[in-house]
């Protein structure tokens, strides 16, 4: 598993395309900005794209910061029991961080920032790398060696 | 066509970055043997920004070179003429140029077109490129974006104009350099042969 992240427009998505040679891979692109369900996976390559935003659907079925993020690790545990089943499967999650700046006005949103920021540890912690993307150019914030 | 080597500068308001850009400016100056230019594309509109080009001011007159000042709040690309492949030229910054640009135009409410968000990129990109073409070393000082989740479709559609065009000169600059509370932290640098490496 991969952990793609960086603040917004910094050129993620096409970062990504590039890396893992998806103009010529078959694979799955969701993006969590066009719809929340996800469809059955038939491809190795699966690249999910914008999960601050699942996160804040989850927060929004849930409620609670605590019970989305139960439901979110048991996502990503699920996620990488599918990614080990088959050697050449590879899950790329792309979200953008929206953990810095000013402190939102708005309550829901507050809660949305704290709950993205706990998500993306969980997803660090289960991602093999992670990888910082600053207007195109990638940095390594956890390398495969220094899995757990 | 021969081109400037370009630096492009990002950092958070006090964060160092025209102070960075400014010496960087200068070596270039020294470098090449040619004149030193400062291109201002903010706008006065209150003494507070007064005092924010006072305080750049200052700073530039401390230096041993002398800047020459061209306020051009839009459309740079008419500068180009200005300039020799002798000259060094620091640009400050994109960020108030693309909401200088922003506004500019004739028909408000049109920034929620693509075409219009499209046309302050190509126009930006134009210009940095025309000086490019004319001088001999560009350096582009602009804001960093906020982390923030965004609110209103006008900061998401001014922020992804002003993302794509970050993204457009790291790619195609020299050096990249980040400037965290005054410390430059450099992304990618030139290491000749036409080569760039990234840190």
């Amino acid at each position: 598993m991969q952990l793609v992240t960086g603040g917004a427009f910094n050129g993620k998505k096409q970062w990504v395309i590039k890396e893992y040679g998806l103009r010529e891979r078959p694979h799955e692109w969701h993006s969590f900005y066009e719809s929340g369900t996800l469809k059955e996976w038939s491809h190795d390559t699966v690249v999910l794209e914008g999960i601050e935003r699942h996160v804040r659907r989850l927060l929004e079925e849930k409620e609670s910061p605590e019970a989305a993020r139960t439901v979110w690790q048991r996502q990503l545990a699920e996620w990488a029991d599918w990614e080990r089943r088959v050697q050449a499967r590879r899950l790329i999650l792309i979200g953008t961080d929206i953990t810095k700046g000013v402190v939102p006005v708005n309550a829901f949103d507050r809660m949305w920032r704290d709950t993205a920021g706990w998500c993306f540890q969980d997803a660090a912690r289960q991602a093999e790398e992670v990888i910082q993307i600053w207007y195109g150019l990638p940095e390594r914030l956890k390398n495969k060696e220094e899995k757990e | 066509m021969e081109k400037a080597r370009l630096t492009v500068i990002l950092g958070g308001v006090r964060s160092g970055k025209s102070k960075g850009a400014e010496e960087r400016a200068i070596a270039a100056a020294e470098g090449l043997d040619g004149g030193l230019y400062y291109v201002a594309c903010g706008k006065v509109t209150d003494e507070e920004m007064a005092d924010r080009v006072r305080a750049h001011q200052r700073q530039r007159k401390q230096a041993e070179r002398s800047w020459t000042t061209w306020e051009q709040p839009t459309d740079i690309q008419t500068l180009a003429s200005c300039f020799t492949r002798k000259d060094a030229v620091l640009l400050d910054c994109l960020t108030t140029l693309v909401t200088n640009e922003w506004f500019a135009k004739e028909e408000p409410g049109g920034w929620d077109d693509a075409l219009f968000q499209e046309g302050i990129k190509q126009k930006v990109k134009q210009g940095i490129v025309a000086i490019q073409q004319a001088a001999g070393s560009l350096v582009v000082v602009s804001n960093e974006l906020s982390f923030e989740p965004i609110g209103s479709p006008l900061v998401f559609h001014y922020a992804k104009v002003l993302g794509e065009l970050h993204q457009w000169l790291v790619a195609t600059a020299d050096e990249a350099v980040l400037a965290e509370h005054g410390c430059l932290i450099v992304k990618k640098q030139f290491i000749g042969n036409g080569r760039r490496e990234y840190l």
